[in-house]
C-alpha cells in the first residue's frame, strides 16, 4: 500500500512542520483521506511521492494557518508565545528535550508557515531546492527566498548560535531595518510575508 | 561596501539566491569584515542545527488508525457511489441518502468506533480511488450477469477492497499502432450487481498502484503481444499474457485500455477490462473469462460508464 511505503517520510514532514505529535497525526490522517479522494485526479505527471508529500505539506500548512488565526491567550508578548510553543512539546518525546531542540521547536513555530515549510523540507529533511519546489508547488527562487528569510529569522532565537560579540551596528538589506542588532533585526512572530521573486 | 550585510542576504548567498553582482559585493565585504564573517558562520550553521533536531517516530497505532479510516472511506465511497438515472435502474435498492456521495470526512480519534464498524469484514486494505466514472447503462453483450445486476440484492462492500499487485505489461492493437497497458492482479471479487462501481474504483486504485509501484518495480517487465502468440489462454486459472493480448485486441478495438485486472467475477477467475476512447470520454467495462481471445472473448458482463 502506498501509504505504508511512504509513511515514515510523510510523518517526518508532518511532525517537523507542526511540532506536535497529535496535530501531526491528525494532519497525516487528513492528508491520506485527501489523497484517497483525489486518487483519480492523479495523472502521473508528477512522482507519486511528490504528490503525496504535497498533500501532507498542505494539510500541515492548513493546520498551521488555522492555529495562527486563533486568538492567543494574553497579548503577543514574545516570551508568552515562546512558552506556549515550547509547551507543545510532547512529554513522551524521548528526543528534543535539550535546550537546542526546544529552542529550535519554539523558534520554528514563530515563523510564517511558508518559511517553516521551506526550512522543514530543505534544511531539516535535506530535500533539494528543486524537490522542495515541486512539493510546495512554487518556483525554486521562491523556495530559496523563503528558506533565506526563515534562516535569518531563526538565528536570533537559536541561543547557542547567538553571536558572542556585539552585533553589527549597520546593515545593508532589502527591506530590513538598519542600525539594529542581529536579534533586533528579526521581525515579530508570524510577521513578514514572502517577496516572491 | 561600508555597511554590514544582513543575515537574510548571507543566507541567500548560502542558497545561491543572490544576483551575481550583489553576491560579489557581499563576498568582498565579508573578506574585510570580522562581524559579518561571524554572522555568516552563524547563519551557515542554521541548516545543520535544524537537521540535528530529532523528533518522535510515527506512533505505532497511527498507521493502523489511518488504514482503518481509509478502509472506512473506501467502504463508504463504494456504497454511496453516484449513478445516473439510467444507471440507477441497474443498482440494487439503496436509499437516496446512501447514493449521495459523501464529501465530508470524519474524524477518528484513536481507533474509530464508526470506522471500525464500517470496515468490519473489509479484509485486506488497499487504497481504492474512484476513477471518475459512474454507471450509465448496460451495453448489451452476451452477458450472463446483467440480470442479476438489476435485481440482485445489495452486495456488501466487503469484497471490494483486495490487495492489488502489478502484473505484466501487455501490448495490444495493430502492430503499427501498438499500445501497452500494465495489468494488475488482485483477489477482489467483482460482482454482477456492482461491476460498474467496482471497476470505476479499480481504475483509480490501479493508477495509484502503478504510480507507486513504478519506483520499485523490476526494470524488465515481461511483455507479450497478440501477434507473438495468439494461442488460446489457459483455461480455469488466470489468463496468460498472450491470451490477454489477444483478448484485448478483440475487446478494445481502436479504444484505449485503461484497466486490465485479473481478479474474480462472481467468485470465478475472470479479467476485468475497462476501455475508453479518450481519457475524458465514457468508458466501457468488460468482465471476461480467463479463456478470452479475440475470436472468442467469453464476455461475462459488459456495461458502460459515463464520465462524471
Amino acid at each position: 500500500m502506498l501509504f505504508q511505503r511512504h509513511r515514515d517520510r510523510l510523518w517526518a514532514v508532518a511532525i517537523r512542520t507542526l511540532g506536535d505529535p497529535e496535530e501531526a497525526a491528525d494532519a497525516l490522517q487528513d492528508a491520506m483521506i485527501a489523497a484517497f479522494r483525489r486518487a483519480s485526479s492523479f495523472r502521473g505527471d508528477s512522482a507519486v511521492t511528490t504528490w503525496l508529500h504535497r498533500i501532507v505539506v498542505n494539510a500541515a500548512l492548513d493546520r498551521m494557518r488555522r492555529r495562527a488565526s486563533r486568538p492567543t491567550a494574553g497579548g503577543q508578548d514574545e516570551e508568552a508565545l515562546d512558552a506556549l510553543a515550547t509547551s507543545g512539546r510532547p512529554l513522551s518525546d524521548p528526543s528534543g528535550t535539550s535546550d537546542t531542540a526546544m529552542d529550535v521547536r519554539a523558534a520554528l513555530r514563530r515563523l510564517v508557515p511558508d518559511q517553516q515549510a521551506a526550512l522543514v523540507l530543505v534544511d531539516m529533511l535535506g530535500y533539494s531546492i528543486s524537490d522542495a519546489a515541486d512539493v510546495l508547488g512554487v518556483s525554486e527562487g521562491t523556495v530559496k527566498s523563503r528558506a533565506a528569510r526563515g534562516r535569518a529569522r531563526l538565528l536570533p532565537r537559536l541561543e547557542h548560535l547567538r553571536p558572542s560579540g556585539p552585533p553589527p551596528e549597520e546593515t545593508l538589506t532589502d527591506g530590513e531595518r538598519r542600525n539594529q542588532s542581529a536579534s533586533q533585526r528579526v521581525l515579530p512572530a508570524q510577521e513578514g510575508g514572502d517577496e516572491e521573486p | 561596501m561600508s555597511r554590514h550585510v544582513s543575515a537574510e542576504d548571507l543566507a541567500s548567498l548560502d542558497l545561491d539566491a543572490l544576483k551575481p553582482r550583489k553576491a560579489a559585493k557581499v563576498r568582498a565585504h565579508l573578506a574585510g569584515c570580522v562581524q559579518c564573517t561571524q554572522l555568516n558562520r552563524e547563519i551557515s550553521a542554521v541548516p545543520a542545527t535544524l537537521a540535528s533536531v530529532s523528533y518522535p517516530p510515527m506512533p505505532e497505532q497511527l498507521s493502523a488508525r489511518i488504514e482503518t479510516v481509509l478502509a472506512a472511506e473506501s467502504s463508504q465511497r463504494l456504497s454511496s457511489a453516484p449513478a445516473t438515472e439510467a444507471g440507477r435502474r441497474d443498482l440494487p435498492q439503496r436509499s437516496r441518502a446512501a447514493r449521495k456521495p459523501r464529501r465530508e470526512g470524519w474524524r477518528v480519534p484513536g481507533m474509530s468506533v464508526l470506522g471500525t464498524r464500517l470496515v468490519a469484514g473489509a479484509g485486506a486494505l488497499v487504497i481504492v480511488g474512484f476513477g471518475g466514472y459512474e454507471i450509465a447503462s448496460h451495453a448489451g453483450g452476451n452477458a450472463t450477469g446483467t440480470a442479476a445486476s438489476s435485481s440482485g440484492s445489495a452486495a456488501a462492500p466487503s469484497a471490494l477492497a483486495g490487495q492489488m499487485n502489478l502484473g505484466p505489461s501487455v501490448h495490444y492493437g495493430e502492430p503499427s499502432s501498438s499500445k501497452t497497458v500494465r495489468t494488475v492482479t488482485s483477489d477482489a471479487n467483482f460482482t454482477s450487481a456492482r461491476l460498474g462501481e467496482q471497476a470505476a474504483a479499480a481504475v483509480g486504485a490501479a493508477r495509484l498502484r502503478e504510480a507507486g509501484g513504478a519506483q520499485s518495480a523490476p526494470a524488465a517487465v515481461p511483455t507479450s503481444h497478440a501477434n507473438a502468440a495468439r494461442s488460446s489462454a489457459a483455461g480455469g486459472g488466470a489468463a496468460t499474457e498472450s491470451g490477454l493480448a489477444s483478448c484485448l485486441d478483440g475487446i478494445a478495438g481502436n479504444k484505449t485500455v485503461v484497466l486490465v485486472e485479473q481478479a474474480k467475477y462472481d467468485g470465478n477467475p475472470a479479467t476485468i477490462i475497462v476501455t475508453a476512447q479518450t481519457a475524458t470520454s465514457d468508458a466501457e467495462v468488460w468482465a471476461v473469462g480467463p479463456d478470452c481471445t479475440a475470436s472468442h472473448p467469453h464476455v461475462l458482463n459488459h456495461l458502460r460508464l459515463s464520465r462524471t
